[in-house]
């Protein structure tokens, strides 16, 4: 993949975008006119940040989409400033993160919303926005003036009053009474110009939407005329839940977030903390966060494959599979004791060290592994059902994936080489041999050979991690972090009151935010991380790689047949526990 | 049953020989909404094996199921779903409870998840764990075969009604 010079400061070429062609930065104070007031940024942690006027936001983004300059919006949440109102007018902040396939940068714009005020919305501008946007309404009650439908995602249908918002008790609940009925979007242009439409419904509970999905559509003969999609069965108040714990104690809830590849959803979070503490964790830890999260990358591709070839009714390829991934877990299991959800790392480092032996058990793992791979391949793409059954189905151009802002396999699949291990390495990624596999219609079949050509990377990832293992600690002894030995807790008394202080008062990182993505499984797994130098996050908003795909999902699959609806189902490898959180 | 007991010389009690198959035919009906769902798949999965307790029938429609196998997170919002799915299984009917979530709530006191499924529908036998690991669920099997072969009473699940916070669904 070609590299791009990402060293130039992207926020000074921003600046000039808006100062409308003069050159001078100065005088970009003159753009007000057309864009209000802007603020532009840099925080303590790197982050470019634009603060902006809530009515001047379409025209910024359409600033940003016409000028080519950032093409994903990657995330659209908001902060509740209720305990920290001092220095400020509004009472929210709206955030929005944007990112470029093409130069990699990173920007985060704000805009301040008061009590029962409206911003106008901009899923006319990004697509992506539709979904994040009503996730800020239902969450905070924030009105997005312009949205086509502004309605409740992620809590039931009865629920009253917005849960994020800081005056919302972490444990109220609210029962529901009745499942909702079959409903559709609001859209003007749906004629069913005398069709005999038959209202189907697909889930929550049946086998094909593993559990938690809900697809309603409705059907003309054998095609989907039109269909929509319920989520929130599985909204287990994952953000409520970060803010009211701990730093440390917010990580075994990051493993519920993707439990099929848990520990990198530990990694993303303490990596987003670290960086905020702005320390760096010593050379083992990082070499064996990689071998984690890649053995990790490995099963889950093992469920995704393995469930969508089950769902479309070949359950060898289950069994089979599973046996690796079980292997994997016995690899886990000694490792830590937990098979699923492991909760390995901590911040400043890794909860403990690795036995004895167990880097070679891994390498003998991944011969078998790669064995299992070979034969999946000999079992799966050659198979005449199986390419029937997905080549063709569920194509989408590279254009459309990024502005659904598809990331991970996906996306690969769909031709378009972004990944975040090489776009922004971390860990020493960048010194690794691997290569990152591209497909080009996007189709089913494609996101499958792209996810069967990434476990053969990961392998090769893993092994060189492993032979080449850095000696020394697997985690940093800053004392204001990290707990210390347990020799040392019962052996002296600054021990002992070390460990005190900081399982009483935890961690504090400094006031501040920032964003961080790692590349899970399924793409691009943003943390955005707000402090207030207290012990627990004030704000912590996850960005699930799969929230953005699935959002495209009615639009996939209207037109096309109702059996690939559950090929296109499976292969978007949807995880409810993040889709959801 | 009655016609056919008169025509064959039984050498146990005539219930004995039902619970004994109706324990080793088990038709679960996994209801798998979250990571103790995956954990649930390594049970059915080649090295766990759950057919080996007679149980391998899995069935996703309640008309074809006797047991109740919840796995996972139930929600607010799930909760009505769960309860109309119990409601249409067939009698006799059992409840297995998973992991630490479907059994209390689990680490979630939070104002989306219902704090145990007992809260809705009447529950055999609670695994602990999150996620318990297939042991202990197929521990769990076994303790509800005893239950099963022994007649343990039921009350809770005679006594069963649907609670009045959720409508029946029409
Ligand atoms: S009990 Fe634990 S593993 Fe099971 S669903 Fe709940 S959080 Fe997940």
């Amino acid at each position: 993949m070609e590299t791009v010079n990402t060293t130039s400061s992207p926020l000074e070429s921003l600046k000039r975008d808006f100062a409308s062609g003069e050159s001078s930065v100065e005088s970009f104070a003159n753009s007000s006119a057309a864009y209000g007031s802007l603020k532009f940024l840099t925080t303590s942690t790197g982050d470019d940040v634009l603060e902006v006027d809530k009515d001047s936001v379409p025209a910024v983004f359409q600033q940003f989409k016409d000028s080519g300059r950032f093409d994903f919006l990657m995330d659209v949440t908001a902060v509740d400033h209720l305990n920290q109102m001092a220095g400020r007018q509004k009472r929210f902040d709206v955030v929005y993160h944007l990112f470029s396939s093409k130069t990699y940068a990173r920007l985060r714009v704000k805009a301040q919303v008061g009590e029962g005020e409206a911003i106008p919305s901009i899923s006319p501008i990004y697509r992506a926005a539709n979904w994040f946007e009503r996730e800020a309404y239902d969450m905070f009650g924030i009105h997005f003036s312009g949205h086509p439908n502004l309605t409740r995602i992620l809590v039931h249908h009865e629920f009253v009053g917005h849960p994020l918002r800081k005056d919302y008790d972490a444990d109220h609940q609210q029962h529901c009474s009745s499942a909702m009925p079959l409903h559709f979007l609001p859209d003007p242009n749906f004629k069913s110009e005398g069709r005999q439409l038959l209202p189907l419904n697909i889930g929550p509970s049946h086998p094909a939407t593993h559990g938690t999905l809900r697809v309603m559509a409705e059907v003309d003969g054998e095609t989907i005329a039109r269909a929509n999609v319920e989520l929130g069965f599985l909204h287990r108040c994952f953000e409520k839940m970060a803010e009211t714990h701990p730093y440390n104690q917010v990580i075994p809830y990051t493993d519920r977030l993707n439990y099929c590849s848990a520990p990198m959803n530990n990694i993303g979070y303490c990596k987003a903390v670290e960086r905020l503490l702005g320390v760096e964790i010593p050379a083992r830890a990082q070499a064996m966060r990689i071998v984690l999260a890649e053995l990790s990358r490995i099963i889950d591709h093992f469920v995704c494959i393995g469930a969508n070839a089950v769902d479309l009714g070949a359950l060898t390829g289950f069994f089979h599979l599973f046996t690796y991934r079980e292997m994997v877990y016995s690899l886990f299991e000694k490792l830590c004791g937990a098979r699923l959800t492991v909760s390995m790392t901590r911040i400043g480092g890794m909860a403990q060290d690795a036995p004895e032996g167990w880097f070679d058990d891994v390498l003998e793992t991944c011969k078998k592994i790669s064995e299992g791979v070979d034969q999946l391949d000999g079992l799966l793409t050659g198979n005449k059902i199986w390419q029937q059954r997905t080549q063709g189905v569920g194509k989408i151009s590279a254009e459309d994936a990024i502005a659904w802002g598809y990331t991970g396999p996906c996306l690969r699949a769909a031709g378009v080489g972004l990944d975040l291990r090489r776009a922004q390495p971390y860990y020493g990624y960048d010194q690794l041999d691997f290569k990152i596999p591209v497909g080009t219609t996007g189709d089913v079949f494609d996101r499958y050979l792209v996810r069967v050509a990434e476990m053969r990377e990961s392998l090769k990832i893993i092994e060189q991690v492993c032979k080449n293992m850095p000696s020394g600690d697997y985690t940093i002894r800053d004392k204001s972090i990290v707990l210390p030995e347990k020799s040392e807790v019962y052996g002296n008394i600054e021990g002992l009151m070390n460990h005190f202080m900081l399982v009483i008062k935890g961690l504090r990182p400094p006031v501040g935010d920032l964003y961080d993505a790692t590349e899970a499984a399924n793409g691009e797994l943003g943390f955005y991380l707000v402090s207030d130098g207290s012990g627990r996050p004030y704000r912590l908003k996850v960005r699930p790689p799969c929230f953005a795909i699935y959002q495209s999902f009615p639009d996939q699959i209207t037109g096309g047949l109702l059996a690939d609806v559950i090929a296109i189902l499976g292969s978007m490898n949807l995880i409810a526990g993040e889709l959801d959180r | 049953m009655d016609e056919m007991a008169k025509s064959f010389a039984f050498t146990t009690r005539l219930d004995d020989i039902v619970a004994w198959g109706a324990k080793n035919a088990l038709w679960p009906l996994p209801y798998g909404t979250a990571c103790c769902g995956i954990e649930l798949m390594s049970v059915m999965g080649p090295k766990y094996d759950l057919a080996r307790f007679g149980a391998e029938v899995v069935r996703f429609s309640p008309r074809q199921a006797d047991l109740l196998l919840v796995a996972g997170t139930i929600t607010e919002k799930m909760a009505p779903v769960l309860v109309h799915i119990y409601e249409q299984m067939l009698t006799p009917k059992y409840v297995i409870s998973m992991g630490a979530c479907a059994s209390s709530g689990g680490f979630y006191r939070s104002y989306h998840v219902l704090q145990g499924i007992d809260k809705v529908v009447p529950v055999d036998v609670f695994v602990p764990g999150c996620p318990p690991t297939p042991e202990a669920v197929l521990d769990g099997v076994m303790t509800l075969q005893r239950m099963i072969a022994e007649h343990t009473p039921r009350p809770w699940a005679e006594g069963w009604k649907r609670p009045s916070f959720i409508k029946p669904i029409t």
